[in-house]
């Protein structure tokens, strides 16, 4: 499905003005340039995040930084196990008016352009699962009525692989709605020495709007516009392909590859990359690049293979190597006579 | 990557796109069908060496090669079905493998334009065309050396033009002895029938085993048939010669030796296949005793002499016994010295036992059975008591050792002194 071609003085204004997005929140967020092109990358996408890593590496900072450079009307959640699903997608209020009663449904925090969902794991599953239909269909329905939710609508949820006691991991069916999973990794000293010098305990940084709400809006648009050759098309398909046990070598340890979601998700996300790279054509180094992201946490692997300490991300990283970019490669035959 | 001509651009990176494609797609063909075409070569080139040894036309070996050739076409379409490379595969192979994140797609899709073809343009594939069409060209050197070198002359077992040795031998012989009149014509007739019978058999098998090794057991009954008539004449004429120069007058002595000897040339002629004419084998018989030798005339005599020794000397020569058989030498004579005086040497006398020397009945059974008894045979039984051992046992009860014998003295041998002085700490 390809839209009208993007011109490409039209993919490289988009770049510009992600480039002034990217700036701004480098400004803010140091030592995370390849977090925080996936996330543009994402936000172009128009995908949920998640975000996982040790407290204090700056996740909800660089979610915070993003709303306000981009102008849009942000919301922060702090998931509770007490937590309820109302107090997410809002509650319906007796009402008394003119002498007579009716509900009136109070939107709740989730109707916002950027829902902050901090340490989401400690939630129970119900009201994780509240977020479901939210994530998937951006709309609420509660009492039977469905209420849209404004867009653009981002969900990014943070939380840590550590204290798991009480927690309550992600279900596969809610994971499979994030288009990335993103894990933020410590920073190195001279990194360190950056945030010494740049920032102070109370006092939040002044980060000025880049874009506005019609712009992202646009931008999204843009992105699904750009031009996925068949040859990429095929390459996301090979590749989710191959991550079902028995589809290739690398998937050995995999017990459920990915869902065609993932698939989807990962030409969104290869069209939102090649845009932020100025380009009006998605190409196989996108998806090469996204792979790890989008395809990490779509892969549960068995239990031998949780057992000996294998992660998601080495089987991601083999496929990738072995997968062949082409579909019409060289035989295997003329390969051992090296022809 | 700038911009240029977009038509220039286009057409040379379709160009470039295209000599790729059929490159892979000779790659493809040649993977599938090298086996195949090298092995009707093979098979064809064999094919060709086949006809021209049987001397038919080499042309037909062209069949096999041509049937390898779409077979091998057949093979390579079937075998690379969907997996031909097009235009749009080089393209996306060319934009891989020089990072080009699809803009030659792109491209050819009217997305953007056609980048400026670079120099130092690479396809990821370096190919070596000649690990594939070795062994084809291996196998068409074949069949060329097999259509055109020339081959040994043909193996065919030729009609043999010449008779066999013994045959031709045989055949001069009875020519020879057909020459003596006083030999009987229809004694020779056994012999040339077998001969004849022999030559009837197909060409082919006249050097066969069986064929040289009748015709050598021919000629070799003819030659000792003919020897012993020599020497049978020539024994004859010796009791002529016994009998003196007129018998009428010899003594009744010398008539009677001479009667023996010439019995003694007669039974040697009944041994012999050859035979004499009638007239002279009557006149022989006549006077095989001294009354006859007696009545026998002078010129009876003489006749007779020369009849024999004429045949003594024809059969003599037929024989190879050379020149002046017959003839009278000094101690030719029994008893008076000469070489040929005795019996001559014993048949299988060549050895250093002693025949003297005998080994007794039981030596003469041992060495019998020792010369002929193959492994395995019996050679002989006997039946004698069970030797009782006398031997006492090596333990007594409670395991205490009495005397070195049997397992203790085998045990006791087999501890080194190092691990009898750990034994005996052991147990102090």
């Amino acid at each position: 499905m390809n839209h009208t071609p993007l011109p490409e003085d039209e993919a490289a204004a988009a770049r510009h003005s992600l480039d002034q997005l990217a700036e701004r929140l480098k400004s803010v967020i140091f030592g995370q340039e390849t977090l925080i092109e996936t996330v543009i990358t994402g936000l172009v996408a128009q995908g949920h995040m998640l975000l996982e890593g040790l407290p204090g590496l700056g996740k909800t900072e660089l979610v915070r930084t993003l709303s306000r450079a981009l102008s849009l009307e942000t919301r922060r959640v702090q998931f509770t196990p007490d937590l309820l699903p109302g107090d997410i997608t809002g509650n319906p209020i007796l009402e008394e008016k003119a002498g007579t009663r009716r509900f009136v449904f109070q939107p709740g925090p989730v109707f916002c352009n950027v829902l902050l969902a901090d340490e989401i794991n400690r939630a129970s599953p119900k009201t994780q699962s509240a977020l479901l239909e939210a994530m998937q269909e951006r709309r609420v329905t509660v009492l039977g009525e469905s209420h849209a939710l404004p867009a653009p609508f981002f969900v990014l949820a943070t939380q840590n692989p550590i204290e798991l006691e009480g927690t309550y991991p992600l279900p596969e069916a809610q994971l499979d709605r994030f288009l990335f999973k993103l894990e933020v990794t410590r920073n190195p000293v001279d990194v360190l020495e950056k945030i010494i010098m740049h920032r102070e305990i109370g006092v939040d940084p002044v980060v000025e709007p880049v874009l506005d709400r019609a712009a992202v809006e646009s931008l999204c648009a843009t992105a699904r516009r750009v031009y996925l050759p068949p040859a990429v098309a095929n390459y996301i398909a090979r590749l989710v392909n191959a991550t079902h046990p028995g589809e290739s070598d690398a998937a050995a340890a995999v017990k459920f590859g990915a869902s065609p979601r993932a698939a989807i998700a990962l030409a969104a996300a290869s069209r939102a990359r090649a845009l932020r790279l100025g380009r009006a054509h998605a190409a196989i180094e996108d998806i090469q690049a996204l792979a790890p992201f989008v395809l990490g946490h779509r892969i549960l692997l068995d239990y031998a293979a949780r057992i000996e300490g294998m992660r998601t991300s080495d089987v991601v990283a083999r496929l990738l190597e072995e997968l062949p970019t082409q579909d019409k490669s060289v035989p295997k035959s003329l390969q051992a006579l090296k022809v | 990557m700038s911009t240029a001509n977009p038509t220039v651009m286009e057409k040379s990176w379709t160009a470039r796109a295209a000599r790729l494609s059929w490159r892979i797609n000779t790659l493809l063909f040649l993977d599938a069908a090298a086996p195949i075409l090298a092995g009707g070569l093979v098979g064809s080139a064999l094919t060709a060496i086949l006809a021209r040894t049987l001397g038919f036309d080499p042309r037909w070996a062209l069949l096999p090669a041509l049937i390898a050739l779409v077979a091998a076409s057949v093979v390579a379409v079937r075998r690379n079905k969907g997996r031909w490379w097009n235009s749009s595969d080089a393209l996306t192979r060319l934009e891989i493998a020089n990072g080009m994140e699809s803009r030659l797609s792109a491209a050819a899709a009217g997305v953007t334009q056609w980048p400026t073809e670079k120099r130092e343009l690479l396809d990821g594939y370096r190919t070596r065309f000649y690990r594939l069409t070795g062994p084809i060209a291996a196998a068409a050197t074949l069949w060329i050396a097999a259509m055109i070198v020339p081959l040994p002359a043909s193996k065919d077992q030729p009609t043999p033009t010449a008779e066999p040795l013994a045959w031709q031998q045989t055949e001069a012989l009875l020519e020879n002895l057909e020459e003596i009149e006083e030999i009987d014509p229809e004694s020779l007739t056994a012999f040339e029938q077998a001969l004849e019978q022999l030559r009837s058999r197909p060409p082919e098998e006249w050097y066969s085993h069986s064929s040289l090794e009748a015709g050598e057991s021919l000629l070799a009954n003819l030659q000792d048939s003919t020897r012993r008539m020599a020497e049978s004449l020539a024994g004859a004429d010796s009791a002529l010669g016994s009998a003196g120069e007129n018998p009428s007058q010899s003594s009744e002595a010398s008539l009677e030796q001479a009667a023996s000897e010439m019995r003694d040339a007669l039974r040697g002629m009944d041994a012999s296949q050859l035979q004499l004419g009638a007239e002279l084998s009557a006149a022989l018989q006549n006077i095989g005793t001294p009354s006859g030798l007696r009545q026998l005339s002078l010129e009876q005599l003489q006749k007779i002499q020369i009849k024999i020794l004429k045949a003594s000397e024809g059969t003599g020569k037929c024989a190879g016994l050379g020149e002046g058989f017959g003839d009278k030498a000094p101690g030719d004579e029994p008893g008076k010295g000469g070489i040929s005086r005795g019996p001559g040497t014993a048949p299988l006398s060549i050895t250093d036992r002693n025949p003297l020397e005998t080994p007794g009945i039981e030596g003469a059974l041992q060495s019998s059975l020792g010369n002929e008894a193959g492994i395995g045979d019996v050679v002989g039984t006997r039946m004698t008591a069970p030797e009782e051992n006398t031997e006492p046992f090596a333990t007594r009860a409670g395991g205490t050792a009495v005397i070195e014998a049997g397992a203790e003295a085998v045990n006791r041998q087999a501890v080194t002194p190092a691990e009898r002085a750990v034994l005996q700490r052991y147990f102090q």
